[in-house]
């Protein structure tokens, strides 16, 4: 490690007042894009929580495994969700009842199959139209088999046991009437009672989002990119690398893109796609909500299987 | 069944924290909004889904505001540990940050961390890029930077820089010092933001005028000049050799936000 003596001066360095102006600004700006995602996220969770029952969701999906993670890794096609929003919504339709290998293919799938961020890949790589279609098929393929491996690896629903039974924080004693009885409350009550469940889950899932936010802004200060400049060529440094980028840094998938087309000439194709999409999949800012919904051992368990199958995919894309 | 003739009301403290906390960010977003200020942070075309966000808190924060007295009746008696509030100091933590520091722009020493482009990219690249303005750009003789263009023409003079040799440039941005630049050297630069400013991109160009040396970091500057080639850092590179300049205030707008399509 070479690099530590100049790691520690950099972060010795970037305590002033400069910085701290910086690090407000990021952190604010993550945040408030971030936010509108996050609040319509906890209301659609709030929504699917008092209005829709498990049976209605039981007889939506498909008893075949195949049948059922093929169409949730393309339902972003049809609500182009980004990955800031994600992790409420799996949590509730997990709770709903709705089987893990197909909630998990949706969640990795949805923030980058849908047109938005098709849409804004195809502009940030205008010159490279392939570059849109690895980052499709990687997605849907890493996205599908990380689905599949899941219901061979685990058979319950890997909720935190809290999390299954009783998720509001406080303030809600009257509200801990059972699932099925959803059809006992009158319309406005349901409505009143959706908005109180969205503010919980607020600032049961928000928090994790600032602290996120806070990570990321802080590795962006501290993380000259002239030190990934180093690895870029190599066809599996460079994929690692810009996996551990996307992670640390947490962008919007809308945008990420962007970011990768600032390095394309700089890095090797496949760790660009490597990039694109992993971070959507797994990054600070949705890893510390994902901790908090869903058991440890099967965060870990996920984050090493998207990891290894994006890299070894980039990989290959080097490789052609 | 006697019923209790006096009705006690309990004070929530949880309830009370949160409200105060919802309050604070319908305020903030209102208030950056109103203020026009929301362009220092995101991408103007997201303007509207922040005041949707500030929309949806409202009644967010009246439910919880409404909750602050509750009867003492309710059969509630969830014991809070007070460890459980440590959760509402990344909500106090960020809010505090947003309102006691002054909405400032990215200064000139972020630049280095976020990787300038002309030190990012080789010099020639290897597949052919699309040139939407090339065509344009090169029937003038005088180019004047606009904003909605000052991407597209800093990555056209990066990569093409032959087809604008000789050519007058006009254009604003603040001054940057790239490292191992001489001492009549700078660059002229500007944040390009897409979505927010998470993701903003120094763009810019190299310049030369002999007392360079007098301008500081991250000044702004209007300035007027010929693009000609030069060496930095032992490779011919293109720059802007200045012939007029005029020091201006920050812009409105310092970040520049390129069209979406």
């Amino acid at each position: 490690m070479d690099n530590l003596p100049a790691i520690s001066t950099t972060v010795l360095n970037a305590i002033n007042m400069d910085n701290i102006a910086n690090f407000k600004i990021i952190l604010l700006s993550i945040v408030l894009e971030a936010l509108p995602f996050v609040l319509i996220s906890v209301l659609v969770s709030a929504i699917l929580n008092n209005f829709v029952t498990e049976d209605m969701i039981r007889r939506l999906i498909p008893k075949n495994k195949l049948f059922s993670i093929v169409p949730a890794s393309l339902l972003g096609i049809l609500f182009p969700v980004c990955d800031c929003g994600m992790v409420p919504i799996v949590r509730r339709l997990v709770m709903k009842g709705v089987p893990l290998h197909a909630a998990v293919s949706f969640m990795l799938a949805a923030p980058i199959i849908n047109p938005v961020v098709t849409a804004a890949t195809a502009f940030a790589f205008r010159t490279n139209g392939d570059m849109v279609v690895y980052r499709l098929a990687t997605t849907f393929f890493v996205a599908c088999l990380a689905g599949w491996l899941t219901s061979v690896f685990f058979r319950g629903n890997e909720l935190k046991a809290n999390a299954a039974i009783h998720h509001h924080a406080c303030g809600c004693c009257d509200h801990h009437a059972e699932d099925n009885a959803i059809a006992a409350f009158t319309f406005s009550e349901k409505l009143v009672r959706t908005v109180h469940d969205a503010s919980n889950e607020f600032f049961e899932m928000g928090k994790y989002l600032l602290m996120g936010a806070m990570l990321g802004a802080l590795a962006q200060i501290v993380l000259p990119r002239a030190l990934l400049l180093s690895v870029g060529r190599d066809p599996l440094a460079s994929v690692g690398v810009m996996m551990l980028f996307a992670f640390v840094i947490s962008v919007c998938s809308a945008a990420d893109a962007f970011i990768a087309a600032s390095f394309s000439t700089s890095f090797s194709p496949g760790s660009l796609i490597a990039f694109m999409v992993f971070g959507p999949m797994i990054d600070f800012k949705n890893t510390l909500m994902l901790l908090h919904a869903f058991r440890a051992r099967f965060i870990l368990w996920l984050s090493v299987v998207v990891a290894l199958l994006c890299g070894a995919a980039a990989y290959l894309i080097n490789l052609l | 069944m006697k019923h209790r003739s006096k009705k006690r009301y309990l004070f929530d403290f949880d309830a009370f924290l949160r409200a105060v906390i919802l309050l604070g960010f319908v305020v903030l977003l209102m208030w950056l909004v109103r203020t026009q200020q929301l362009t220092l942070y995101i991408n103007p075309k997201f303007t509207v889904l922040v005041e949707i966000a500030s929309y949806l808190l409202l009644p967010m924060f009246l439910t919880q505001a409404l909750t602050v007295f509750r009867p003492a009746n309710a059969f509630h008696n969830h014991h809070h540990s007070h460890l459980g509030r440590l959760m509402y100091i990344p909500f106090m933590l960020v809010l505090g940050l947003a309102f006691a520091l002054p909405n400032s722009t990215l200064n000139a020493s972020f630049v280095n961390a976020k990787g300038f482009n002309s030190q990012l990219s080789a010099p020639v690249s290897t597949y052919e890029m699309s040139r939407p303005l090339a065509p344009q750009l090169r029937q003038l003789s005088s180019i004047e930077v606009i904003d909605r263009d000052y991407a597209e023409i800093m990555s056209e003079i990066q990569f093409f820089p032959q087809d604008y040799i000789g050519k007058e440039i006009v254009m604003t941005g603040f001054v940057f010092r790239p490292p191992g630049s001489a001492d009549n050297q700078f660059s002229l630069v500007r944040y390009v933001v897409m979505c927010c400013t998470a993701d903003a991109l120094p763009y810019g160009v190299l310049c030369e005028l002999p007392d360079a040396a007098k301008y500081e970091e991250g000044t702004w500057l209007s300035i007027k000049g010929f693009l000609q080639r030069t060496t930095y850092e032992d490779r011919p590179v293109p720059a802007i050799k200045i012939t007029s300049l005029k020091q201006v205030p920050e812009p409105k707008n310092p970040y520049v936000f390129p069209p979406s399509q």
